[in-house]
């Protein structure tokens, strides 16, 4: 497992930060649920439009973009080969076209939408706030717990050990005992800050028409070629 | 395993959504109401813990390692509802932090990972942990991944996308091996727990209730499973059947349960309900049996 890279993948926010994150959320749903019940070209090229557009607004960096899509696409691409191989091309187009179009509304959504954003809009949309607080705590020490892992691992090496099992299961040990000391050391420390149970949540703005007209554009973009095929 | 978008069928994403999410949301209201406020700062750790243990790398053959999953170390140290939330947050990172795992398809990834993973991580340690602790370990954390990824490739193949014979038998070979390293890697990581920290892992009381509900849901398949069973012969029947070989077969001892129906009982229904229920009832005096001799000798 490769070192976690949490650099931004674009060039400052874009015009779509000014939707409100719930909004975004629905936006790229719609868009997912367009691709997962369209199945012909005429259904997927004003997704793949909007995903063009969405990238353009969203500022994303080419180089980044490919990082992650050769990233993200290797497992699907897989299995899209598996069905070429086996002569079903029909369907091998149709989850290349599927997976390459939902990765890339994932990651408009996953490049405007910083994670606090993304737990609070969660949070508006009905999901259970112990879940939303958990998630922001896992990421929140998701960092700081992986180089503690990187160091002890290191450590381990360093002193000849890294081919045992028992090694191995020590080390894990050790990090879920530091691990479970640590989450006291939180509470106490959040507890000091006036932690009564519930985290502050990022505010949400009231939508406006920019984001009737995103979801809007969305809506028309995943279900409008489909639309056109039931009414031709 | 992480299902990505744009592979599942609209039917079976939407229906894993719509099981997988409300017992998600009922399991963390629920969480909220039992637990003290101290809980979310160890749910949230424990989730970062899981990320990291993944950066530890176990020795499984000269030249290859892999890594702990963790979905049963989970289950056995914070039982299996605070799993459930916990590896249904780490869930949400991968798929909407490094895009592994689609949105669509999380209602299927939870459903595989944090249910599935967790509660078949749990049941063996809970029912186990009094006479043979580490067999319930190794068998939670080989049943959590196992099945996990079962799961998966069954709604892959729901959902029409083609997986060749070999290409399946492959991948559950590679979830057996990855099942069996999660297992022995449960049982280590436990046994440095306790070492460090004796009373960690426990198991939670349960309530009688649940036991019976168990019991109860055994019966009934071993009473009433005959009915869904395929009436075709099993793969090694099937060869034996083609190449020959069945028809030399002998038997040494007469059987009171042969072909799985109890002998002299006219009606098959009864007759094969019967050997169900009994077959289940030797198999609890046999595990009962002997967890009493390893209780005695350890």
């Amino acid at each position: 497992m490769r070192r976690f890279d949490p650099e931004p993948i674009t060039r400052g926010p874009g015009i779509l930060r000014h939707a409100e994150a719930r909004t975004r959320l629905i936006a790229a749903l719609l868009l997912l649920i367009g691709i997962s019940v369209g199945r012909t070209a005429g259904t997927f090229i004003p997704v793949g439009l909007a995903i063009l557009a969405g990238l353009v607004l969203a500022r994303v960096r080419p180089r980044s973009l490919l990082v992650r899509a050769i990233a993200i696409t290797a497992l699907p691409l897989s299995f899209v080969l598996l069905n070429y191989l086996s002569g079903d091309t029909e369907r091998a187009l149709l989850l290349l076209t599927r997976s390459l179009l939902s990765a890339g509304v994932l990651l408009i959504v996953t490049a405007v939408t910083p994670l606090p954003e993304l737990t609070g809009a969660l949070s508006r949309l009905g999901a259970p706030e112990v879940l939303t607080e958990t998630i922001q705590l896992v990421y929140r020490y998701l960092f700081v717990l992986t180089d503690q892992a990187i160091r002890m691992r290191d450590a381990v090496s360093c002193r000849g050990g890294s081919g045992s099992l028992l090694a191995a299961g020590g080390t894990v040990g050790v990090l879920f005992a530091r691990s479970y000391a640590r989450a006291e050391g939180v509470h106490r420390a959040m507890l000091s800050r006036g932690y009564t149970g519930s985290l502050p949540g990022t505010a949400g703005s009231r939508l406006q028409l920019a984001d009737v007209l995103l979801v809007a554009v969305c809506a028309a973009a995943g279900f409008g070629g489909k639309v056109l095929d039931v009414l031709r | 395993m992480h299902i990505p978008d744009g592979f599942l069928a609209t039917p079976v994403w939407a229906t894993l959504d719509v099981v997988s999410l409300p017992i998600v949301g009922w399991v963390a209201r629920r969480a909220r109401a039992d637990a003290d406020e101290s809980r979310t700062p160890l749910l949230g750790v424990l989730g970062a813990f899981v990320f990291a243990a993944q950066m530890i790398n176990f020795p499984i053959a000269p030249g290859s390692s892999a890594h702990l999953l963790g979905g049963a170390l989970l289950a056995c140290t914070v039982g299996p509802a605070a799993s459930m939330i916990v590896l249904t947050a780490v869930l949400v990172i991968q798929a909407l932090v490094f895009q592994d795992g689609g949105l669509l398809a999380l209602g299927a990834n939870i459903f595989n990972i944090a249910i599935v993973g967790s509660l078949a991580g749990y049941l063996p340690f809970w029912l186990l942990h009094r006479n043979w602790r580490s067999g319930g370990l190794f068998l939670g954390g080989m049943l959590s991944v196992f099945l996990s990824g079962v799961c998966a490739l069954t709604q892959l193949m729901l959902s029409g996308v083609g997986i060749p014979p070999t290409v399946m038998w492959g991948a559950l070979a590679m979830f057996a091996v990855s099942s069996v390293v999660e297992g022995v890697a449960t049982v280590a990581v436990v046994r440095a727990i306790d070492r460090i920290s004796p009373a960690r892992v426990q198991p939670g009381t349960g309530s009688a209730a649940a036991q019976w509900i168990l019991a109860g849901i055994a019966a009934v398949l071993a009473g009433l499973g005959f009915l869904i069973a395929s009436g075709a012969p099993d793969s090694l029947e099937a060869i034996a059947e083609r190449t020959g070989i069945a028809v030399r077969e002998t038997h040494f001892l007469p059987a009171p349960m042969a072909n799985y129906a109890v002998q002299g009982v006219e009606l098959e229904s009864v007759a094969r309900a019967s050997a169900g229920i009994m077959g289940l009832v030797l198999v609890y005096l046999a595990v009962v049996a002997v967890g009493r001799a390893l209780r005695r000798s350890a």
